[in-house]
């Protein structure tokens, strides 16, 4: 008999005949891969499903095959039979649909993708712990277990430089072949890259494609947030390239639906009564926007909903199939939205995103008491889910929503803000800015009082809220060219003297360093006031250090490392447009580049001297308008 | 959002454009009334996102009665 051991799931493949499973010992630090026999299940509608079924079997295409009772898109009222079958290989389920499809019976339940199917049935949980022996058992996850103890990288381009991201710390390279080559130089487990990094670094490197067990190419976030999206949609990592995170909820909440023999076709539409343009206009929006007076004001309390779309979602069971559901015995009627929601089942949508709910709670209390970034990696992980859960109830494609379902949620929040200006301001104060789950409001005396504000719009509401932040002040800018307040920048002073910095150049991701660096300046320069008088003089000097940036880029004295900017493929759109230059002048995405006189131009190895210092010295003036004058400050109303 | 329909404060603003060009042509003494009556024209359209607008007009009529208001109670002092 084979002594069992605890072993990490780290990846899973089909193979030929069943699963190869990538597992991992912390002992040694050494990935084996062992076979697993695993069937692979087909969903098959069929006129005589019975027949089918039969068929299956005798004529060897499938090992196992019998009837089964689903519930039918799109409402899940009624029971239908379907065919299930199992075979030993991909290839052979394939080949079994596309028989099926040529015979005019429907494959249902095609998504997610079988291995996913397979080790879900298992209850095989990639990124978990298993025990190895002769088969290999899933062992109880606990969300507070930590990550495996894995040789990760993780490469991303910042500021016109890539960095590369290993356990030892950060290396900046500006060179796609000393990346390569240093990447290359060594062994890891597994590693994070955006596409058109990895294919500059196999184009350079061929041998970079070996250098990690398992390749996780997409959106460079964090490898511990890819394996809690793993772990939470049973989809081994080899499936995580190119995965978006849409695609995470939607195998999550299909998973929710196999588990009540819900089925699913690609098919299924919810159609929409027919509406008055009246109702589309006033229900088919988003949620609360305000366009915001541009200026400075002085005690800010910054009030946000904890998930708030989500929490709608589950509070009010919004769900495609529940939401005008044809046949219903408990419904619940709200008076902001034209729709009916059932009652009598709870929604996939809602079952599915209650837990991450929790999971991003659990995570954010674990962070804050052990202080482990793997805590943070996991609530950012649950925090995108819940964000493309809204999304993707709304999208045309999508499994499991609608646009009713859409508009409960966006009526909902806007019905929830509005209840929290109307508290806000039964308490005396004014609202000065609403964004879709935050309230901004005005002359709140104190972080006490703010803290009590929150929890009267809590209670009024029904929803919990939490206090984003409390500024001494906070500024809000002019929209680039217009005399209108933006509505998504903003830049505030909070009371421990920190700052708050939303939508400015200095933090977006393609602005050049020194245009950065001379607005983070700035604003530390402004974050040293807390009233009105020392604002005034914080102003002046605030001004003061982008004119001696200016005056620095007008003496030509720059290094190429200040002024680098990184675009990545140029947007596709649906007329033709000339690509910028530098997209067709040699290499590939990221583009590393500079502001030359004839254009935006990729920086190679050499600096050619034809910097086009207008091109930064305008950037600067720019971030001069971002931040507040004089005249911002006399005008506010301090107290 | 499933349709895509142009956000009502745009639609808003290209009323108070022509607005804006009509009033110049009326001469100073109009253009300075308008100026007056669309100022703070932000808040009132905030207002609207919460309860949604069937017609960009329902704004302006709205942000012209708080005018009026405001005109009213300065008037009485």
């Amino acid at each position: 008999m084979v002594k069992s051991v605890e072993m990490w799931l780290l990846d899973a493949k089909p193979s030929a005949s069943g699963v190869i499973l990538s597992l991992y010992s912390e002992s040694d630090r050494r990935v084996v891969e062992k076979k697993l026999d695993i069937p692979f299940r087909g969903f098959l509608r069929a006129r005589n499903p019975e027949s089918v079924a039969r068929e299956l079997v005798d004529v060897g295409l499938a090992e196992r095959a019998w009837v089964e009772e689903w519930y039918s898109p799109p409402y899940y009222l009624e029971l239908e039979k379907l065919v299930v079958f199992e075979v030993r290989s991909l290839s052979t389920l394939k080949q079994v649909l596309r028989e099926g499809s040529r015979k005019g019976l429907e494959p249902v339940n095609t998504f997610p993708h079988p291995l996913v199917d397979s080790l879900y049935t298992r209850g095989l949980r990639p990124m978990t712990k298993v025990s190895v022996g002769e088969s290999v058992e899933p062992l109880e996850w606990d969300p507070t277990h930590r990550d495996p103890e894995l040789d990760t990288l993780r490469v991303y381009v910042d500021g016109g430089r890539y960095v590369l991201e290993v356990a030892q710390g950060l290396e900046y390279f500006d060179r796609v072949k000393d990346l390569a080559s240093r990447i290359s130089s060594s062994r890891y487990h597994v590693g994070v890259v955006s596409g058109e990094v990895y294919f500059r670094l196999v184009e350079e490197e061929p041998s970079v494609s070996s250098s990690a067990h398992s390749w996780i190419i997409g959106e460079p976030h964090t490898a511990s947030e890819y394996f809690e999206w793993s772990r939470l949609s049973y989809t081994p990592l080899s499936l995580m390239s190119n995965t978006s995170i849409g695609r995470v909820l939607t195998t999550v909440e299909a998973l929710e639906a196999r588990s009540r023999r819900y089925f699913t076709r690609r098919s299924t539409r919810r159609a929409e009564s027919f509406r008055s343009l009246d109702e589309l206009l006033l229900y088919d929006r988003g949620g609360v926007v305000y366009q915001p007076s541009p200026g400075l004001y002085w005690s800010v309390c910054q009030i946000d909903f904890r998930s708030l779309y989500p929490s709608i979602m589950v509070k009010y069971n919004v769900s495609g199939e529940t939401v005008n559901a044809p046949v219903c015995s408990t419904q619940l009627e709200l008076d902001w939205v034209p729709h009916r929601v059932c009652l009598d089942r709870e929604g996939i949508v809602p079952s599915s995103i209650r837990r991450i709910l929790w999971l991003k709670k659990l995570y954010e209390d674990l962070y804050r008491s052990t202080g482990l970034k793997v805590y943070d990696s996991r609530r950012k992980a649950c925090k995108w889910v819940l964000v493309a859960s809204f999304g993707y109830l709304g999208y045309r494609n999508s499994l499991f929503g609608s646009i009713s379902a859409h508009e409960v949620v966006t009526s909902s929040s806007r019905y929830v803000v509005t209840l929290a200006k109307k508290t806000a301001e039964r308490l005396g104060y004014t609202v000065v800015h609403a964004l879709v789950d935050s309230v901004f409001v005005s002359e709140v005396p104190s972080e006490r009082a703010c803290s009590e504000l929150s929890e009267e719009i809590a209670s009024a509401t029904s929803f919990e809220t939490k206090v984003e932040a409390y500024y001494t002040w906070l500024y809000i800018p002019k929209k680039t060219g217009d005399s209108r307040g933006a509505s998504n920048r903003y830049l505030g002073r909070l009371s421990s003297g920190e700052v708050k910095v939303k939508g400015l150049l200095c933090v977006r991701r393609d602005t050049p360093q020194i245009v950065k660096k001379a607005q983070l300046e700035a604003v530390a320069e402004l974050a040293r006031s807390s009233n009105q008088l020392e604002m005034l003089t914080a102003v002046a000097r605030a001004t003061e250090v982008i004119e001696r940036y200016i005056a620095k880029v007008s003496s030509g004295s720059l290094e190429i490392g200040e002024l680098l900017i990184h675009r990545g493929s140029p947007h596709r759109r649906s007329s033709y447009v000339r690509p910028p230059s530098y997209a067709t002048s040699g290499g590939g995405p990221p583009f590393i580049l500079y502001a030359s006189r004839l254009g935006l131009r990729e920086h190679r190895s050499e600096f050619k001297n034809d910097v086009d210092t207008q091109y930064y010295i305008k950037l600067l003036r720019k971030i001069l308008g971002e931040l507040p004058s004089r005249d911002d400050v006399v005008n506010s109303k301090y107290s | 959002m499933g349709r895509t329909t142009t956000p009502l404060k745009q639609l808003v603003y290209k009323y108070t454009e022509r607005l804006e060009k009509v009033a110049e042509l009326l001469g100073p003494r109009y253009r300075e009334g308008f100026e007056f009556f669309l100022e703070d024209l932000d808040e009132t359209i905030s207002a609207f996102s919460h309860v949604g607008s069937v017609d960009p007009l329902e704004v302006l009529l709205a942000h012209l009665a708080r005018k009026l208001v405001d005109t009213c109670r300065e008037e009485r002092r």
